[in-house]
This record gives structure tokens, C-alpha cells and sequence, in this order.
């Protein structure tokens, strides 16, 4: 049996996330949540973040470790051209079909 | 620095290498660059909200997200690849337990004069004496109609056997700790004053002894009623397991639709009934059950039975699969 492609779909959060890091680049986590004026929370933004790079909509790399504390290196986060493509469509079908909700 | 270090090397115990370094790993790097941030600023009671919120953040994720996502990857893995299959046990199962609580908490519910805020928590009070029963016969229906005619592979066995042992262990908790608790309440919301626990209220560590007190005491009917009642509990803990293993031999002898419910809703009925009418039928003889070896053993005798007939069904539809080679060889 063969299988039909899935259609690439966002959730409201999703659309958030790539809105955000086309308009204004590389951001990490937190950094999203404080852009996002408290839409975004930060329990959940990295569940989001992975799920959409599973699915190709974005890419991640670490960034240099911070060299006088120590500790974790953050993960900075930016759009790939299928997330930027799949945005671009879904904004278009949302304003076609529902223009009360088109940002 | 070792701020999240340590709740990090304990989330590493539990979550992939994957996990980790996409969602458990970001989440206290932000934690530690903030903290770290506030604190260079000689901000005291900032940093500790900082820590706080942080904190916060990775109990959220670890306790919660991260589960959500696991269970439902998980869901659509099987839907994806069985979805058919998983359709068809889920709806049977579902539906099995919705009708058999029902079924069985219909009958006292009635007698509950209250219609209620009260009256509806009365209802609720009653909902987990039925999970021992609605447990394994809708996992029965469930792993029947969703498998039938398929072959019993070995995955098959294994997610068979380890879906019966959650359920056991599921049932089993709640007869040990919710089931006496439940009743408990709800004799005391009922009378509205504190009373003294019954048989049906008791723990099963409770029940026993008192029921060994009596048989010393020479109270053989009442001792062997409540013997009885300690090995039921735990038969119909076991109840899952078996009918897990049931439902097996079931598939193995690709019956068809019709004998399929046939066989499915004569063993609900029948096991239902056992336990429901052998009391009364025992009522003259109770004191038999006053032998531990008695009581136990008819309490256990429909599970005993169909292991043996499942383990029969399943040897029985090997016997009958002739390897390739030897029928060539044969011929």
C-alpha cells in the first residue's frame, strides 16, 4: 500500500515560533519567549522547538560555550527554507480563507 | 558552575541522548545563563526568582512535556502501523468498559435517593468496584476484535502478555488501596457519620485476619465467606494477565465473526456470573471456603481454567502448522 505525503501543517505556537525567527534571525529559547510577549511559555518552548525540527522546519546549532562560568552551551534556533516556504503558504491560506484572522 | 547539574544527571537517567540534548539540555542552559546573568548583577532576590522560574521550567518539561510527547509518538507509531488493528481494539475495548461499569454500578446506583452534587459523587464512589471486572473483559474484547485472524507472532505474545500484566497491576491497586477506601466513603457519606468497616471495606491484609480470628473462634460459615472473598480479590487481580492470554488463544483458532462474539461475550458472562452467583450458590456450604486450599482454589478455578485452554488453543494451532520442508518431504 503506498502511503499519501502528509500535507506540512503548523499549530498556532508553531506559526508563532517561525514568525518570530524569520522576522528577526538566529534566537534562542528564552529569547523567543520574551519575544513572543508571554504566548510562548518556557515549560513548553523547546518541546515545540524539537518537534519542529523534527519536521524540518528548523535547524539548530549550539553555541560557543559561555568560557568564565562554565555550564551548558545555549542552542540557537533558525528557520530553514522548508519552514520559511511552509510559513509563507500557511499565512496565504489563512488570509484567503480567513481574513478576520490574518495577522 | 553547578547550577541543574544535578537535576540534569538525574533526567539523563530517564530520557534519551536525543531528548536530552534537544529539550532537557536547552532548558537549564537558559536556566544557568540567566541565573548566572542576574547574579553578576548583585541582584539577590532576582536571581533566586531567576533560579525559581528555571527550575520551574524543567520540572514542567521533564514531569509533564516531555511524557506527553513520548506517549504521543508512541500513539501514532501504532496508529500508523497498525491502524487498522488499533482502531478495532480500541472501539470494542472501549465500549466494553464503558458498558460493564455501567452494567455493574447501575444496580446500587439506583438505590441512591440523592439526585445531587452528593448523589453524583455517591456514583463516583461506586465506579472502582467495577474496574476489576471492566479491566480484563474489555481488554479481552479489545485484544480479540483487534487481532483476529492475524498470526500470534511473538511480538504479539510479548505486547499481549505485557498489555495483561498493566492491566493486573492496574486492577490490582485499586482493589488493594482504592476499592476499600472508596467503599468506606461511601457508606460514611451515605449515613452520614463515621461507621465501622465491613468486609467490603477492608484491606485485604484486614480481611484475611479477620477471617482466620473467626475460623479460630469456630465461626466456620462467616470465616469461609470472607476467606473466599481475600483469594477473589486477588483472582480477579490476575484477571487481565489471563484474559490477555485468553484473548490469544481466542485469535489462534481464527474463528469466525460470529463464533468470535459468541466465545467473547459467553466468557464475560460466565466469569461475571461466577463470582456474582457462586456466592449465593455456596450460601448453605460457606463453611468449605473456611479451608484456606478451598477457598483459594475455587476463587482461582476460572482463571486456572482458561490458562489451560488458552495454553491448549495455542499448542493446538501449532501442532496444526507443518513446517514447509517437512510437508515438501512428505509429499
Amino acid at each position: 500500500m503506498t502511503k499519501t505525503p502528509r500535507i506540512p501543517s503548523l499549530s498556532s505556537k508553531e506559526t508563532l515560533v517561525l514568525e518570530l525567527l524569520v522576522q528577526q534571525g538566529e534566537m534562542y529559547g528564552l529569547q523567543l519567549v520574551s519575544s513572543s510577549r508571554r504566548r510562548l511559555k518556557r515549560g513548553t518552548v523547546y518541546v515545540t522547538l524539537g518537534r519542529m525540527e523534527e519536521k524540518g522546519y528548523l535547524r539548530s546549532r549550539l553555541e560557543a560555550p559561555p568560557a568564565k562560568t562554565g555550564g551548558l552551551p545555549r542552542r540557537l534556533y533558525e528557520a530553514t527554507a522548508l519552514g520559511r516556504r511552509v510559513l509563507s503558504a500557511w499565512t496565504r491560506v489563512a488570509r484567503e480563507l480567513l481574513p478576520e484572522f490574518a495577522r | 558552575m553547578t547550577t541543574g547539574c544535578r537535576v540534569r544527571q538525574w533526567a539523563s537517567r530517564l530520557y534519551s541522548a536525543q531528548t536530552m540534548q534537544h529539550v532537557i539540555d536547552p532548558v537549564i542552559a537558559d536556566l544557568q545563563h540567566e541565573y548566572e546573568r542576574t547574579k553578576a548583577t548583585r541582584q539577590g532576590l532576582r536571581a533566586g526568582i531567576v533560579l525559581l522560574r528555571g527550575y520551574c521550567a524543567f520540572w514542567t518539561v521533564v514531569m509533564v512535556h516531555v511524557p506527553a510527547m513520548w506517549l504521543h509518538r508512541t500513539i501514532g507509531g501504532l496508529r500508523t502501523s497498525h491502524q487498522e488493528s488499533f482502531i478495532r481494539a480500541v472501539v470494542p475495548a472501549v465500549l466494553t468498559m464503558v458498558t460493564l461499569s455501567v452494567a455493574l454500578v447501575a444496580s446500587p446506583a439506583h438505590s441512591i435517593n440523592q439526585r445531587d452534587l452528593l448523589g453524583a459523587w455517591l456514583v463516583i464512589l461506586l465506579l472502582p468496584q467495577s474496574i476489576p471486572f471492566s479491566i480484563p473483559l474489555s481488554l479481552f474484547t479489545g485484544i480479540v476484535c483487534g487481532l483476529r485472524l492475524r498470526p500470534v507472532t511473538r511480538t504479539v505474545r510479548r505486547t499481549v502478555v505485557i498489555l495483561g500484566l498493566a492491566g493486573t497491576l492496574v486492577s490490582a491497586g485499586t482493589i488493594a488501596w482504592v476499592v476499600p477506601v472508596a467503599n468506606q466513603a461511601f457508606r460514611t457519606a451515605i449515613a452520614r457519620r463515621v461507621l465501622l468497616e465491613g468486609p467490603a471495606e477492608m484491606s485485604s491484609h484486614e480481611l484475611r485476619s479477620h477471617a482466620l480470628a473467626l475460623r479460630d473462634q469456630g465461626r466456620l460459615a462467616e470465616a469461609g465467606d470472607l476467606l473466599f472473598s481475600f483469594h477473589a480479590r486477588w483472582a480477579l487481580a490476575g484477571a487481565a494477565l489471563v484474559f490477555a492470554v485468553f484473548g490469544l488463544g481466542v485469535i489462534a483458532l481464527r474463528l469466525g465473526r460470529v463464533a468470535t462474539v459468541l466465545v467473547v461475550a459467553t466468557a464475560c458472562v460466565v466469569y461475571v456470573s461466577y463470582f456474582e452467583e457462586l456466592h449465593e450458590l455456596a450460601r448453605p456450604r460457606l463453611s468449605l471456603f473456611s479451608h484456606e486450599g478451598t477457598a483459594l482454589t475455587f476463587a482461582w478455578l476460572p482463571n486456572v481454567l482458561m490458562l489451560v485452554t488458552s495454553l491448549a488453543c495455542l499448542t493446538k494451532r501449532d501442532d496444526r502448522r507443518v513446517p514447509v520442508k517437512e510437508s515438501v518431504s512428505r509429499a
